[in-house]
């Protein structure tokens, strides 16, 4: 395996909560896992560990604004335990898809599927899946709630592989 | 010396009432990526044009993303803007993607790519790039000081600065150094542009969360960087917590505050 440079590791212990734990306790440890080029070690290992769980919790902060526009809804019903829950799930997971955001929501709420069972909207919830999935259409039925007095049909339907649509029939009953 | 801010969709509906005091417009190129194209052409019927780029990772060593930097010219065509800018920074390497922007250590090697690149970006869309200084809670350490590696990266890209002053002054509390002694490190001839927002706090640290007014120790910094170099514009950069159109109006008065000099 190539040795790899500061600029990827700076990434790697910014993206990696456990590695920055390790860096904080046992630096030479960290670099060994890290597999840093000989040249680099001097620099890497004058960082401040305070200072770049700082700089990691700041990316965390950034992840979370971007997540807040994708679920708005779960975000407010997190109220102020929503930065909590998302370091908890943010610190050790970067999402890969494209889009960052979408894919970081997405992982988030099945986080919280899995801890904090009701607590995610479902509109968003069913919205998300749909968006990851390659289903063609979907519908879910929504029960009224503090947001939506009354029940309604939420309908997905996808017209080309990367592009779909949302509507929303509320029911007279 | 023009004023502007940069574009927000939750600020467009007051942009569009051309409000006084607003000469240029940034816009994020990302933002306008898949879409959007005929807005900026009617945009620049009404302010200058800038774009503006997060994403490009100058800093990432081995060719710029292709695809990335195809999308960012068609924004630019699009706008045909005085002059572009980005980063000194980077936001992915080969194997992680951060998604925002990150600090590079101030050496020749960092330096080499960040300039070659930014030549690279210049060339692909024909017009002058800037590049901007980045907060950083780490301090990263390189054969260079911070300003040598910018007066030196400005010099080797053939480029300009986009100075952040509210960027430098995060860093100048953070790290304990004088903002003051950092700018007349600066080449003034390299500087022409500047961007300004209100700071944040955490604790002890200050933070750049691009959603507070201007403070009033950020007014004073700008009218030194003016004073001091030829600054050709300074743009409002908020992301969030906006304000009302009064609001918006009274953080446009701080800029004018700053060209006024007096």
């Amino acid at each position: 395996v190539p040795a790899i440079d500061f600029t990827t590791a700076l990434a790697r212990l910014l993206q990696e909560g456990l590695l920055r734990d390790e860096f904080a306790t046992q630096p030479e440890l960290a670099l060994k896992r890290l597999n840093l080029c000989e040249p680099d070690r001097v620099a890497l290992l004058a960082l401040n560990a305070a200072d770049l769980e700082f700089q990691a919790q700041i990316l965390l902060r950034k992840r979370l604004d971007a997540v807040r526009h994708v679920i708005p809804e779960t975000c407010q019903r997190l109220r102020e335990q929503t930065w909590r829950l998302f370091a908890d799930y943010a610190r050790n997971f970067w999402p890969k898809s494209i889009p960052f955001a979408a894919a970081d929501a997405y992982a988030f709420c099945a986080h919280l599927q899995a801890t904090q069972s009701g607590i995610v909207s479902a509109l968003e919830w069913n919205r998300l899946r749909f968006a990851f999935s390659q289903r063609r259409f979907d519908a879910h039925l929504l029960r009224p709630d503090a947001r939506q007095s009354r029940t309604a049909v939420q309908i997905l339907f996808r017209f080309r592989p990367c592009r779909w649509r949302e509507l929303r029939l509320y029911l007279k009953f | 010396m023009n004023i502007g801010i940069g574009y927000r969709r939750e600020l467009s509906a007051w942009i569009a009432t051309k409000p006084a005091g607003i000469e240029c417009l940034e816009i994020t190129a990302e933002h306008f990526f898949g879409n959007g194209e005929d807005r900026l052409k009617h945009l620049r019927t009404s302010f200058h044009l800038f774009v503006h780029g997060l994403g490009l990772s100058l800093g990432t060593p081995g060719p710029l993303d292709s695809k990335r930097l195809d999308q960012f010219a068609r924004i630019v065509n699009a706008a045909d803007p005085d002059w572009i800018s980005e980063h000194v920074a980077f936001t992915r390497t080969g194997e992680v993607d951060l998604g925002h922007l990150n600090p590079l250590p101030p050496t020749r090697e960092v330096l080499i790519t960040v300039a070659d690149h930014a030549r690279q970006v210049a060339d692909r869309c024909g017009k002058p790039i800037l590049l901007e200084n980045i907060t950083s809670h780490v301090r990263l350490t390189g054969e260079l000081s911070e300003t040598d590696f910018l007066n030196q990266l400005c010099e080797r890209a053939d480029c300009g600065l986009l100075l952040d002053v509210t960027n430098l002054f995060i860093n100048s509390r953070n790290h304990g150094f004088d903002p003051l002694q950092w700018l007349h490190e600066i080449e003034p001839r390299r500087i022409k542009q500047l961007h300004i927002v209100g700071y944040s706090r955490a604790g002890d640290r200050y933070t750049d969360s691009h959603a507070a007014p201007i403070q009033d120790e950020l007014i004073e910094l700008a009218r030194a960087v003016v004073a001091y170099a030829p600054v050709k514009a300074i743009l409002l950069e908020r992301d969030d917590d906006f304000p009302d159109a009064a609001g918006l109006e009274r953080e446009i008065s701080k800029l004018e505050r700053i060209r006024a000099r007096d």
